[in-house]
């Protein structure tokens, strides 16, 4: 009976701390940032400052109600803004509802013009189609006159631009082109390890994928597996292979508004432009050496870059608010540099590219107080807003002059400023060309991009092959969404796709049906 | 009708308390359940009226679609493992802490039952990392030990993600049949035991003739429910591995879920909720006739018992 006893205990006793070491407490990753705002127009012009319209104040009090998908520092700016605002207005007051996640804002948006409850102002996200919106989004036609019109870039208001259907305007851009950009991180302590820096004692940027490989392999060599050179965060495919694909756009790969789609030919081009090979390649070299932290495909971006921050890994790629993000959680973390991105060996060959327009804010097409969501609007898209934003360090702006490193304090910050004038051209726009091209609606494909990448990487699919179907699927859906495009009426065809004159390293001015 | 109307006058009071709950079930599972199937001839952003009519045309792609196939080969692989293996060690516990022996009983009870209470969210996110800084040192020592040649990624590779799921997932689980079977343990009549050990019987004999026989009606009740609640895995494979790497443990849960708010996952224009409603309609069409399979099986089996002589 006794060992009956025993053994009960002794089982229960090993399941209990299996039951146990499960509830252990998680370490806290720091909040993932959302997705990078549309990017907008760099203008050529020098802009004056814009003054407050003049305005009747209205008898009664004015309750805006206006909602964004902001995350908490941009957010905080914003109820600055907004407090700002109403002492300027002071017979309107704006209600502010943040959902800083995107999916669940788009629901709840989504939700709101189901019911015919949609705020006075609110946001769509980036990649949003506005023809799918259109008829929640009052136009703006009666303000935006020809003076105001000013302060932004010629085509911003153009047919085709993302803010534009047809003869209305719906919206303007207000965040830079610049903030795309993807940058190199370079933690300098690792760097210093490997004895990879230079007599200033800052880190020797890689500047081609041969370089990268080599410094991360001797990084991970110096570290003797307390560290890496390379990591990212597979967690999230369109994240981690998101960097990638922009980096092989900076090898000269094709741009946002339809990736992996090769302008000049007409044709997608994943499999057939070594822009993309090239990168996956330098990824799957560098998995072979070991230089790659081997827990990559499990990490989300928030993991990965505090592992940066711990001196876990060396290299990584990231939009500007990586650096940002390193603010709250080590707030004494600066031995890092931002570098411009490794181009192929065989040397750069694109950039990165936007088109005119730009949509960001919307006014709702059942607000009770159009004056009043006008007076906001117009409020968001003035000078001392934009500048604002920068000197809070929140991204670049669409106005050109507020983009000036030296408004900033932040040392990276400023570089990232200095980097984001300088890698990115106007690309083409077949929605300019042609506008009736916003009728061509290729449905997805599955898998699409991100998943094919992070299955090539983690070997269960082959490179070649799988890079070539994908070309094959998402040239049938274009040519499948040309086709049900031409039978609805719409003139378009795949020539309206094709640029063939376009040279990559240089800026491209769509001009409308040519 | 006249007999039916006396039944209902006699139970009154039965049908005012199914009433509340009737209502729930009508609005809150009949009623979207049935709406969804017109959306499936849709293809429908979920913004608006859907007006885009496509007919049959996503179940039909959606039974020519390998990736789902492939979610739906995963959804049973990872109930065919975890139904098994989980009711197992329910039962070998749920019998040890029915133990007269055991101390603290009570507590063991709290703590067996507690992952049950705990959000899965919170589980996946705890195992997620746990899986980097203690399955990096595992990795470490098996490196060391010249087992493997490279550190692993567990929930990154392919090989491993799926069982590290269907592991936590189970374990998760366990509380429920463990409590269904500790019910069913002490519901046994002591004197069964007691005669049987008259008659000889070993702690062996007496599990498989006393324990198991007595414990069987409560045995098919949590293998209908473990099942059916496995088949609907969809939490704990979104917060762990979001169904990769390369849809590796993507299940059919996280395929409707991708399809209705992703579409590829690379940006919200992909959603298609029509798609997505099709896919659930049709993976719930099938596990109803899984289920039902299984109800006669299971009867079919118990008939064939009492038959036998």
């Amino acid at each position: 009976m006794k060992y009956q006893i025993s053994l009960s205990n002794v089982l229960t006793m090993i399941v209990t701390v299996a039951v146990l070491a499960g509830c252990t407490s998680p370490a806290v990753s720091p909040t993932k940032a959302p997705a990078s705002p549309q990017p907008t127009i760099a203008p050529t012009v020098t802009v004056p400052p814009t003054k407050p319209p003049q305005v009747t104040p209205s008898p009664q009090p004015v309750k805006l109600v206006y909602w964004d998908w902001f995350p908490k520092s941009e957010g905080a700016y914003v109820d600055e803004q907004l407090h700002k605002f109403h002492e300027t207005y002071p017979w309107v007051t704006v209600e502010r509802n943040n959902i800083p996640d995107s999916m669940a804002y788009v629901e709840a948006i989504k939700l709101t013009f189901d019911t015919d409850q949609a705020p006075d102002v609110f946001q769509l996200l980036r990649r949003t189609r506005l023809r799918d919106y259109q008829q929640y989004v009052m136009p703006l036609n009666k303000w935006v006159t020809p003076e105001w019109a000013k302060r932004f870039p010629s085509g911003t208001f153009s047919e085709g631009s993302p803010n534009v259907a047809g003869e209305n305007i719906y919206s303007f851009p207000f965040q830079g082109p610049g903030n795309v950009i993807r940058l190199l991180y370079l933690n300098t302590a690792l760097f210093e390890k490997a004895g990879l820096v230079d007599s200033a004692g800052k880190p020797a940027a890689p500047k081609t994928y041969s370089q990268v490989r080599e410094y991360a392999l001797k990084i991970t060599q110096a570290c003797k597996g307390e560290c890496y050179g390379w990591g990212f965060g597979g967690k999230d495919p369109g994240n981690a292979f998101g960097n990638v694909i922009d980096i092989a756009q900076y090898g000269g790969g094709s741009f946002f508004t339809l990736d992996g789609f090769d302008f000049k030919t007409g044709k997608y081009a994943y499999g057939s432009n070594p822009a993309y090979s090239d990168v996956i390649s330098l990824l799957l070299g560098m998995k072979e050496d070991g230089s790659i932290i081997p827990e990559a495909m499990s990490l989300d971006d928030a993991t990965i870059e505090a592992l940066f921050a711990e001196g876990k890994v060396a290299m990584l790629l990231g939009k500007f608010s990586v650096a940002t993000n390193w603010v709250k959680p080590y707030p004494n973390f600066d031995e890092f540099e931002i570098v411009a991105p490794p181009v192929p060996d065989s040397g750069q060959k694109g950039f990165w590219y936007y088109i005119p327009g730009g949509n960001t804010w919307h006014m709702s097409a059942n607000t009770k107080y159009p004056e009043e969501v006008w007076l906001l609007m117009d409020w968001f898209a003035s000078k001392q807003f934009a500048e604002g934003w920068v000197e809070a360090e929140l991204g670049v702006v669409f106005y050109a002059e507020a983009n000036k490193p030296e408004y900033v304090k932040n040392r990276h910050f400023a570089d990232f400023v200095k980097f984001s004038s300088g890698l990115v051209k106007l690309g083409p726009s077949y929605s300019i060309r042609n506008p009736a091209t916003s009728a061509v609606k290729p449905e997805a494909v599955s898998p699409d991009w991100a998943d094919v990448f992070a299955g090539i990487y983690t070997g269960q699919l082959d490179m070649k092959t799988a890079l070539a179907e994908l070309d094959k699927r998402k040239q049938a859906t274009l040519e499948s969404a040309i086709q049900k495009a031409q039978a609805d009426g719409a003139e378009v065809s795949i020539e309206d796709f094709i640029f063939s004159d376009w040279n990559q390293m240089e800026d491209y001015v769509t001009q409308p049906n040519k | 009708m006249g007999k039916f109307m006396h039944n209902v006058k006699k139970h009154v009071w039965s049908y005012v308390f199914i009433v509340p709950m009737a209502i729930l079930f009508l609005g809150f599972t009949v009623y979207p359940l049935l709406s969804s199937v017109r959306y499936t001839f849709y293809n429908w952003s979920g913004i608006g009226v859907p007006k885009d009519f496509v007919g049959f045309k996503h179940y039909i792609n959606i039974a020519k679609d390998p990736f789902f196939w492939n979610a739906f080969r995963n959804t049973f692989i990872y109930a065919g493992v975890l139904v098994p293996v989980q009711l197992s060690i329910a039962l070998v516990l749920a019998v040890i802490l029915n133990s007269k022996q055991l101390r603290l009983k009570y507590i063991f009870r709290v703590i067996f039952f507690s992952p049950v209470v705990t959000s899965t969210a919170i589980v996946g996110i705890v195992i997620s990392l746990l899986s980097i800084t203690a399955g990096s040192e595992i990795s470490r020592v098996l490196v060391q030990t010249e087992l493997i040649n490279r550190p692993i990624d567990w929930l990154g590779d392919p090989r491993t993600a799926m069982w590290i799921v269907i592991s936590v997932g189970t374990w998760i689980g366990l509380g429920y049949p463990l409590m269904y079977f500790l019910a069913g343990l002490q519901a046994i009549d002591q004197e069964l035991y007691d005669a049987a050990k008259v008659d000889g019987a070993g702690n062996v004999d007496l599990f498989w003739y006393i324990t198991v026989p007595s414990i069987r009606p409560v045995g098919i009740v949590v293998l209908l429910v473990t099942t059916l609640h496995s088949l609907r895995v969809f939490d704990i494979v979104q917060v762990m591995t979001k169904g990769g790497p390369y849809f590796a443990t993507e299940v059919v849960g996280t395929y409707i879920y991708r399809h209705a708010f992703f579409g590829t996952g690379v940006g919200e224009g992909d959603a298609n909720l029509g798609f997505a409603s099709a896919a659930a309609f049709f993976m719930g069409i099938l596990v109803m006739f899984i289920s039902v399979l299984q109800v006669a099986a299971v009867r079919y089996a118990a008939t064939y018992r009492q038959k036998r002589p």
